[in-house]
């Protein structure tokens, strides 16, 4: 131990800091964000153990230097904030937690002090119903500060115990960062991370969402959830296959892939039908392509690339194919298995177990793209007054289904193309020829070749010279 | 089926060749459990080769000609034969792949990366123990000057730098091409089934043009013994590198014909 204040003082700030980097260093923003998010979610879980959510709400807000969550979600309690959620280390008196409180622990801490110098964290804890332990506190840190003193303990700044808390009041918790990181500060900025975001929380919430939960990104209106669905009817069956994946030293990865065509967009009926088709050429992709999970974490979004298989083997990404979605989930339970960076961002396109996911993304590309294709061909030479045939009423009118209702299949099915109908055989091109000749040697010919007409000599004599000479 | 034999004696000759080849797999699986999948024609001359050769029952055409369906229907020599018309790419995903399969995509181009993109296909849906085999033009019909253009127009940058004309007389475009198909099997197989890809086949032959049969096993880490086993470096026409066996049908009398067979059984020559 060392004993002399000035130094202790001095030895602290730099080993805080160390270990902020050290806390911080290994993850990025994004996940960060989606790491307080899913405290949130957590948390209005918890209270609602029948799963409706109705009432419920997660507000995401920044800009202007500040991120700030806010949910309804019950609050932490005095007792666990300060013997858990802000505490570095565990109490030794603090026995254990709940699961989802479980997951409050270093998470929480890591992903404020990734966006941000300096916060503020107030709730609001009911308790057990008539118990009277309802809690409330408020605190507020500037990081440099902390990182300048000697305890490793966080200051209340004001702190209620044994309360009730008032039903009117809502319980819950209110994260203010502010003295953002100046790369923080960016990213919040760039429309792309903010989109990734959305998309993110749509699918990563989407149950809770869509049992009640109003999740709020920067707008009054909630997100919407977003289902993982695929086209799916008694004619139609996307491609499921259930797979593991060994890892190169033991255990395996669990792979859950489905990959087919979400239904085409309701188009408005009063919209110009003559639009109908050049809709192909200029739609965007939109959500086209694979997304992959890792532990449930969204590493590849409507990935169109090399990657995923497109361009090899597959087709390139062209508009015909921006029906495909593809969802990958590998699953495994120890997290050093799956093939992700080590900031648990982006997919380690090396990895062996990619390797092998991968295959199979690309073998089921090639299927759903060729179920595609021969739509295509099929609505290519589909005449006006023509019944439609089966794929394409197929592939118009199957409702997207949500992929958990799927069974499995290894292949896209969908029902053959009819025979095209078969050509009627080119006219000849014909060309006459018409010519007088002297009439003695037209005889000579005549009972040299044994015909009887002209027209017939003319044949013959034509052949004749065509065999012997061009063929 | 003799006359197309006459037609094409270098083609039957390697057919029969390749036959007697696949009759090793039964180290791996009883034959009847395999299907063939090839691009039949009008004459399927294949298919009837390997269902009385190797008792096949389960096969595939794919035909890219969508205006002879009607034809194909009435040439197939089995009702069993499975038609599917369009190009392999659309249609090779109709196959059962988690059969066992011998697929034969015998093209009569030369070597392009849509062809490419086919093995690919193939080789990561088949199943280890599974045959694949590429027939290709040796595109050796363009001018000799033109012959390396032609290649890396097609395969981009697959043909190494190392090349120049002079490599590209007689065979010597058909061994690019089989480096480049080698080259993916091998890439492909090692990310799909986790080991590479087991060339057996790299024949050479014309009965007109110059043309390339490529081929092999897909193997796995728990099947390269049994492939060990089957021994098909015994038959004196499997090739496993970058040298081809080349089949040079001698014309022969009925009278040689018949003195050659009183010789057998035993090697001949």
């Amino acid at each position: 131990m060392v004993t002399q204040t000035s130094d202790t003082t001095v030895d602290a700030g730099a080993e805080k800091r160390f270990f902020i980097e050290m806390l911080t260093k290994d993850i990025e923003l994004l996940p960060a964000i989606v790491d307080l998010v899913d405290n949130s979610v957590d948390g209005a879980r918890g209270l609602h153990p029948d799963g409706n959510l109705a009432g419920q709400w997660v507000r995401i807000e920044f800009g202007d230097g500040t991120f700030t969550i806010t949910d309804n979600s019950g609050g932490i309690s005095a007792d666990i904030a300060r013997h858990y959620a802000f505490r570095f280390g565990r109490s030794r008196d603090f026995t254990g937690v709940k699961r989802s409180v479980g997951q409050f622990g270093v998470g929480m801490k890591r992903a404020i002090f990734k966006i941000g110098q300096a916060f503020e964290v107030r709730s609001a804890h009911r308790g057990e119903t008539g118990a009277n332990d309802g809690s409330r506190f408020h605190l507020n840190v500037d990081v440099e500060q902390w990182a300048a003193q000697e305890a490793w303990t966080f200051q209340f700044e004001s702190v209620d115990e044994g309360v009730t808390i008032p039903a009117e009041e809502e319980a819950g918790t209110a994260i203010a960062v502010t003295k953002l990181h100046p790369s923080v500060e960016d990213d919040l900025k760039d429309p792309a991370i903010v989109q990734a975001l959305r998309t993110e929380l749509r699918l990563r919430h989407q149950e809770s969402i869509q049992s009640g939960l109003q999740l709020h990104l920067n707008s009054e209106n909630p997100l919407t959830a977003s289902r993982p669905s695929l086209q799916a009817s008694d004619m139609v069956r996307p491609v499921f296959r259930e797979f593991q994946v060994p890892g190169p030293a033991g255990g395996t990865v669990d792979v859950k892939l489905f990959a087919g065509t979400a239904a085409p967009p309701k188009r408005d009926k009063d919209a110009d039908p003559e639009d109908d088709g050049q809709a192909e050429n200029f739609q965007d992709p939109g959500d086209a392509g694979w997304f992959l999970f890792c532990n449930d974490r969204l590493l590849l979004v409507a990935d169109r690339s090399p990657l995923t298989g497109w361009g090899n083997p597959a087709a390139a990404y062209h508009p015909q194919y921006r029906s495909f979605r593809g969802f990958v989930y590998l699953s495994a339970d120890d997290a050093s298995l799956l093939p992700w960076n080590t900031t648990k961002t982006a997919v380690d396109r090396d990895s062996p177990v990619f390797r092998a996911v991968q295959s199979e993304m690309k073998t089921a590309l090639v299927a759903v793209q060729a179920v595609i294709n021969r739509a295509k061909q099929v609505r290519s030479r589909l005449e006006d007054d023509e019944k439609k045939p089966e794929i394409l009423v197929a592939l118009d009118e199957a409702q997207d289904q949500p992929i958990t209702s799927l069974s499995a299949s290894t292949q896209m099915i969908a029902p053959a193309a009819p025979p095209p109908k078969p050509k009627a055989p080119p006219t000849p091109k014909i060309q006459r020829i018409q010519y007088s000749v002297d009439k003695d040697r037209f005889d000579e010919v005549a009972i040299a070749l044994g015909a009887t007409s002209g027209s017939e000599v003319g044949r013959l004599t034509f052949d004749y010279f065509y065999d012997q000479e061009i063929d | 089926m003799a006359r197309q034999y006459e037609f094409r004696p270098a083609k039957a000759a390697q057919r029969r060749m390749i036959v007697d080849a696949c009759r090793r797999l039964t180290a791996i699986s009883a034959l009847d459990q395999y299907q063939y999948v090839g691009f039949g024609g009008l004459e399927f001359i294949d298919f009837i080769e390997f269902h009385r050769g190797l008792g096949i029952p389960r096969m595939t055409s794919i035909e890219r000609d969508t205006n002879m369906q009607h034809r194909l229907e009435f040439n197939k020599p089995y009702k069993g034969i499975r038609v599917l018309m369009g190009e392999a790419r659309d249609q090779l995903p109709q196959v059962d792949w988690t059969i066992p399969a011998i697929t034969w995509l015998d093209y009569t181009d030369m070597l392009t990366k849509d062809i490419l993109r086919d093995l690919d296909y193939v080789v990561r849906s088949s199943v280890p123990g599974s045959i694949v085999i590429v027939t290709v033009n040796g595109a050796a019909t363009f001018p000799l000057s033109s012959r390396l253009d032609n290649l890396r127009e097609k395969l981009g940058d697959l043909i190494g730098d190392d090349l120049d004309a002079s490599s590209m007389n007689g065979w010597g475009p058909a061994q690019v091409e089989r480096n480049v198909l080698q080259a993916t099997a091998h890439s492909v197989s090692r990310d799909a089934h986790g080991r590479p890809f087991r060339q057996l086949f790299n024949f050479h032959y014309a009965d007109d043009a110059k043309m390339l049969t490529w081929g092999g096993i897909i193997t796995s880490t728990n099947l390269d013994r049994t492939i060990d086993a089957c021994r098909f470096d015994d038959l004196d026409f499997v090739r496993t590198g970058g040298e081809a066996f080349e089949i040079n049908v001698p014309v022969l009398t009925e009278r040689e014909i018949a003195y050659l067979e009183t010789q057998g059984p035993g090697k001949v020559g």
